[in-house]
């Protein structure tokens, strides 16, 4: 008996000093990267290339898929203070709230420097909160307006000049046969549905909270996006499964030939020409693919596609002695070389512009010139502390979409005042 | 009365170990929700964490969210309970007198139990989605509210109707043969001899499994988390809790949400007991 306790006691001594003993050993510094499942070769890659003079090394914690339950594990993480978060992938709406909470570090000067040099303002904007850069952007990437060519033309449009209307896009889908006519938008309660409304609203001059986080939706705009949203859902347009659409549910819809007109993100087409590769059948369909400017709600307005794209942070929980590592991996990890690689493997659009310039992505995205732009004056989603609250607030106010009428922007107006706390 | 002591003595000492841990594993936790709920603590603001007395409670009860989802919560616990204590009562009566193959039948009936929840319910989603699940058709069935309850509802009973039909089983083979043989000899019809032999013989049996049931199906939270991610009104007070916990990082909202769960729950047991104690 006295052996077994003194054995236990021996242990119960042991753990924590072999504890200390791996994180106070020489050699490299170890870090953590934590991201989603969406990017693991060109990860791979980019942890190769940036570790392979041996001063740290990365090791890649996959989170799930979504960027709402990639944030319900890091958040907990990040509020316990957790030493193994050093690098974050993060999307870009978290910045405030992160930034707020002190759960993530403001990039030193010499950082900052390499990592403005040279990328998208709209990108930058997003990785920045009071003034300061809190992240580094990695991709990013708008959403667009993409058609079948065939379609577009039968119902009488060329939405390629970029100045298509929500209005004109629904009647010319509604002159297509049955089973054809369907726009594909986001519906489902999530956080994607948030996005579509921010931008209806942000095409339409509005916003759905000002610069000091005022609602702003019970106006004309919030009107304007309401009644896109109502007249598409109760429309020909309305695909039978709308108030449960997300990106990939949307992108089956687009491929499968059920919608002829979709909003969303550059990766729909890497994701297509890799099915044309595999699938002979589905080439044909591939080569119809057309892409435009993101549709406008007035006419005489340019629209203000949805801003998407992930920032690579540094988590406050990492100890002294790894940050300069921290600091060194991100400016590595987001550069140009990086970033195309990312771009090409994943198909995800980067955040530099010299990435759009390069042949070899130019020839893999022949829509290379219109994200660019369309980044360039795409409208970021509103920076608040409880965006969370704020988000689901909205989906709660304008689910299901043909419940919509002009009158849920007042009610969503209401909703968000409460979330946010005005 | 020194053996009796004696006795007792030893019996704290054995029951102390589990006693400990129990209270460090439940009862610390619940105390802990319950002073949380009485703060104004967000994960995401650490530095505005102040005492908020009641402040919390009160805008829970006065918010439409806690009403919507209270009773979306009862409407799905009386109707999955309803219709699988039916259910669950024709498989034990069946279990109990089918006399070729009752291994297999009783194996057969609880395979469905032995599924996760989450599995079941990703199954039925994917069942339910338009066009390509195998209910088929072009209706969406999580798209609509009395719908995405139907399917709810569905899940759950297909889930759970086996532990109810276990348990009332239990309760059948309690019942002595020979009572049954002399209702027949004095002239009960089968009808006669269920309402009144049967069934006020397990009485007993059937407050256990309508008890467990009810207070497993108010907690009801992954099937609606799956199936809906509570929308179209599906929203159910644990979802509540963990919109508030998880989600936004409430503590004190989330934590009282909690605190106010807890207390339905235990009202539900109470009224069980109470209504068990007085039938017998």
């Amino acid at each position: 008996m006295r052996n077994l306790l003194r054995l236990a006691a021996a242990a119960l001594t042991a753990l924590p000093l072999t504890a200390c003993a791996a994180a106070g050993s020489d050699g490299p510094v170890a870090l953590t990267w934590w991201q989603g499942p969406n990017a693991e070769t060109p990860t791979r890659e980019a942890v190769a290339a940036c570790t392979r003079d041996g001063k740290y090394t990365i090791k890649v914690e996959t989170l799930p898929e979504g960027s709402d339950k990639q944030r319900e594990q890091l958040v907990r993480r990040l509020s316990a203070k957790d030493r193994a978060v050093n690098l974050i992938t993060m999307d870009v709406v978290w910045t405030a709230e992160f930034a707020e909470a002190g759960w993530i570090l403001p990039l030193p000067d010499a950082t900052a420097r390499t990592v403005t040099d040279g990328t998208l303002d709209g990108a930058l904007k997003s990785a920045t909160w009071k003034g300061e850069l809190y992240a580094a952007p990695l991709l990013s990437g708008s959403q667009l307006l993409w058609y079948r060519k065939s379609r577009a033309a039968q119902a009488g449009i060329d939405p390629a000049k970029g100045e298509l209307t929500w209005e004109q896009l629904l009647a010319a889908a509604g002159r297509l046969p049955e089973g054809e006519r369907g726009v594909a938008t986001p519906g489902n309660r999530y956080e994607g549905y948030t996005v579509f409304v921010n931008a209806l609203v942000a095409s339409a001059g509005g916003q759905v909270v000002d610069a000091e986080g005022r609602p702003g939706l019970d106006g004309d705009a919030g009107r304007a996006a309401a009644t896109v949203i109502g007249s598409l859902a109760t429309g020909p347009a309305a695909l039978k499964g709308l108030s449960t659409l997300d990106e990939e549910t949307m992108r089956a819809a687009f491929e499968q030939g059920e919608a002829s007109f979709m909003t969303n993100w550059g990766y729909v087409y890497a994701a297509a020409a890799e099915r044309a590769a595999k699938e002979p059948a589905f080439k044909k369909v591939f080569d119809d693919y057309g892409w435009a400017r993101y549709p406008r709600v007035a006419a005489d307005r340019p629209s203000a596609p949805p801003l998407g794209g992930s920032n690579l942070a540094i988590g406050a929980g990492t100890p002294e002695d790894q940050r300069e590592s921290a600091y060194a991996a991100i400016a590595c990890l987001t550069s140009a070389q990086s970033q195309k690689g990312f771009m090409m493997g994943a198909g995800i659009p980067a955040a530099r512009a010299s990435v759009y310039d390069d042949a070899e992505v130019r020839a893999a995205f022949p829509f290379a010139d219109v994200m660019r732009d369309s980044i360039a004056e795409a409208e970021p989603r509103p920076m608040v502390r409880k965006y969370n609250a704020l988000s689901t607030a909205i989906q709660t106010a304008f689910h299901p979409p043909a419940s919509v009428t002009p009158d849920t922007a007042a009610k969503a107006h209401t909703a968000v005042a409460e979330a946010v706390g005005q | 009365m020194n053996r009796i002591r004696t006795e007792r003595r030893l019996g704290w000492l054995m029951a102390g170990p589990a006693l400990l841990l129990m209270t460090a594993v439940t009862v610390v936790p619940v105390l802990r929700t319950v002073a949380l709920s009485l703060e104004s603590y967000s994960l995401s603001a650490p530095g505005e964490r102040a005492f908020a007395g009641l402040g919390n409670y009160r805008e829970i009860l006065t918010s439409g969210d806690w009403w919507r989802d209270l009773s979306s919560t009862v409407i799905l616990t009386v109707t999955s309970v309803g219709i699988e204590f039916v259910l669950g009562f024709a498989l034990a009566l069946a279990m109990h007198k089918v006399l070729w193959g009752r291994q297999l039948l009783r194996t057969v009936v609880l395979v469905p139990y032995a599924v996760l929840t989450v599995v079941s319910a990703f199954a039925f989603r994917f069942a339910f989605q338009p066009s390509v699940g195998f209910v088929g058709g072009d209706f969406n069935w999580l798209g609509e509210t009395w719908s995405a309850y139907t399917v709810i509802v569905l899940t759950e009973v297909w889930k759970t109707t086996p532990f109810m039909a276990l348990m009332l089983l239990a309760g059948l083979v309690t019942v002595p043969g020979e009572v049954h043989e002399a209702a027949k000899v004095d002239g009960a019809g089968a009808w006669q001899r269920l309402w009144r032999v049967t069934i006020p013989a397990i009485r007993s049996a059937i407050m256990v499994a309508l008890l467990f049931r009810t207070l497993d199906a108010f907690r009801i939270f992954d099937t609606v988390y799956i199936q809906t991610q509570g929308a179209v009104g599906t929203e159910t007070l644990s979802f509540l809790s963990y919109r508030f916990l998880i989600r936004d990082l409430e503590v004190g909202l989330g934590s009282a949400v909690s605190v106010l769960l807890f207390v339905c729950v235990a009202m539900i047991a109470a009224g069980f007991v109470r209504a068990f104690r007085g039938e017998s």
